[in-house]
């Protein structure tokens, strides 16, 4: 009995350190809206710097729902939609330094977590059952397959890459991706198609206009939903978001660099500490800058295109030139591989 | 009890999956459903509201929160040396995690 309360408050412990490192979302998502405040601002657009101070204060106003609503399901949706982010979240190696569970970062469970978490969110919307929630929970469909597409497609062709390449182990796993060996100059297909899937990524990540941060839904929109129930899907959104660029990241991150820096310390510990140190860091920064540069790339490219739904078609091209670019590189490879 | 599914490479250690995010579901829908019995609000259509309290102070629970933002809060985000304390309570609960034995299924 002793033993199980001393594991349940360990498990705990591991929980609450995993929100810590979650909470770099918030941190991140201030920084952004305070930047591209100051930018706004000084173009003479008024802008809000507070909408993260908003979502804290209307968590404890009280909870208002329209009239059509499914009251359970509106109210505690959001919860779980929420908490399908967590075991993304302790999926990622270094989110805690007490890892709650040992998978390797398989990705395709991570992308299964993260489709549930989505579909409880979309459903919390669609419970309000008015047609302005219909059309969020249609733009949020919208968003989902334009986020969740590029991103399957990264993980499979980066996974048949290894695959191919003959290493050891689930290609699948992020553990694998840490090999970095898709980002080398010495395979430049796979390297440029690594890149474009980062940009495509990035790019869809927001849920609201560019420049105004992570959050679901803007102050005008559905004003009859309000309190704790928004404020967890803001949150759920801001997390999302943060969990992507994280996940993104891990694929990039240059993890060689830090392995030949690890040598020179003689404590394991101190070498973990600046791994992590560094790749939140990186994280951070992504969050901060490389998303917002990857939407100001995206508008200009969409002012070329002067077609119907010209948006789309771009993601579309470049999410196959990406896919079919490593893939190509993989198949050259074992090619090369077997010649040898 | 351990649940495992493996096919070759791939591996779901699914108790592993559950049980983080059951935990989680079961303290954020809490939190909610604490946050949703102290604010009240018009949960519901004004025609299916008939009956309900309407004597409720509804000030109380911003007071308490209030309260705690002032009273604990306050405070400790005051004191010196904030963020040396911040890390030791941070790695207290490291410690715990890790000494439990919680490392990992």
């Amino acid at each position: 009995m002793n033993n199980l309360s001393i594991r349940l408050l360990g498990y705990f412990s591991s929980w609450v350190l995993m929100l810590v490192t979650l909470a770099v979302a918030l941190f991140a998502e201030a920084i952004h809206t305070f930047l591209s405040g100051k930018t706004l601002n000084r173009r003479g657009m008024i802008v809000s710097f507070i909408p993260l101070r908003d979502i804290f204060r209307s968590i404890t106003a009280p909870i208002n729902l329209p009239e059509n609503a499914a009251v359970r399901l509106s109210i505690y949706l959001p919860c779980l939609a929420l908490a399908g982010l967590i075991p993304v979240a302790a999926s990622i190696p270094f989110f805690s330094f007490v890892p709650v569970m040992d998978n390797g970062g398989d990705l395709m469970q991570i992308l299964q977590f993260a489709l549930l978490s989505e579909t409880l969110a979309i459903i919390s919307v669609l419970s309000l059952g008015t047609s302005a929630a219909e059309a969020t929970a249609k733009r949020m469909t919208d968003e989902l397959i334009a986020l969740i597409v590029p991103m399957m497609a990264a993980f499979v062709s980066i996974g048949f890459y290894y695959s191919a390449s003959g290493v050891q182990g689930d290609p699948f796993s992020l553990n694998t991706f840490t090999n970095a060996q898709h980002m080398s100059a010495s395979v430049p297909f796979s390297l440029t198609g690594t890149l474009i899937f980062v940009f495509v990524i990035f790019s869809r990540i927001p849920h609201s206009n560019a420049g105004f941060g992570c959050s679901l839904l803007e102050n005008c929109e559905l004003p009859d939903f309000n309190g704790a129930p928004r404020s967890t899907l803001q949150l759920w959104s801001i997390f999302r978001a943060f969990l992507v660029v994280a996940l993104v990241t891990h694929i990039f991150f240059p993890w060689g660099f830090f392995k030949g820096l690890n040598a020179g310390f003689s404590i394991s510990w101190w070498a973990q500490s600046v791994n992590f140190a560094a790749f939140w860091s990186t994280v951070l920064f992504i969050r901060v800058f490389g998303v917002t540069v990857c939407w100001k790339v995206k508008e200009l490219l969409e002012r070329f295109i002067r077609i119907k739904n010209g948006g789309m078609w771009l993601y579309i091209i470049l999410t196959v030139t990406a896919t079919l670019l490593v893939v190509f590189e993989g198949i050259r490879i074992s090619m090369e591989t077997a010649a040898f | 009890m351990i649940s495992i599914l493996e096919t070759g490479y791939f591996i779901w250690n699914f108790t592993a999956w559950i049980k983080i995010f059951l935990l989680s579901a079961v303290i954020f829908c809490l939190l909610i459903y604490v946050i949703k019995k102290k604010t009240g609000g018009s949960l519901i259509s004004s025609k299916k509201m008939r009956g309900c309290r309407e004597d409720r102070d509804e000030g109380t629970f911003e007071q308490r929160t209030a309260m705690l933002r002032d009273k604990i809060m306050g405070p400790w985000f005051d004191f010196p040396f904030l963020h040396v304390l911040s890390m030791v309570v941070l790695f207290i609960f490291f410690a715990v995690a890790l000494f439990s034995g919680n490392g990992g299924e």
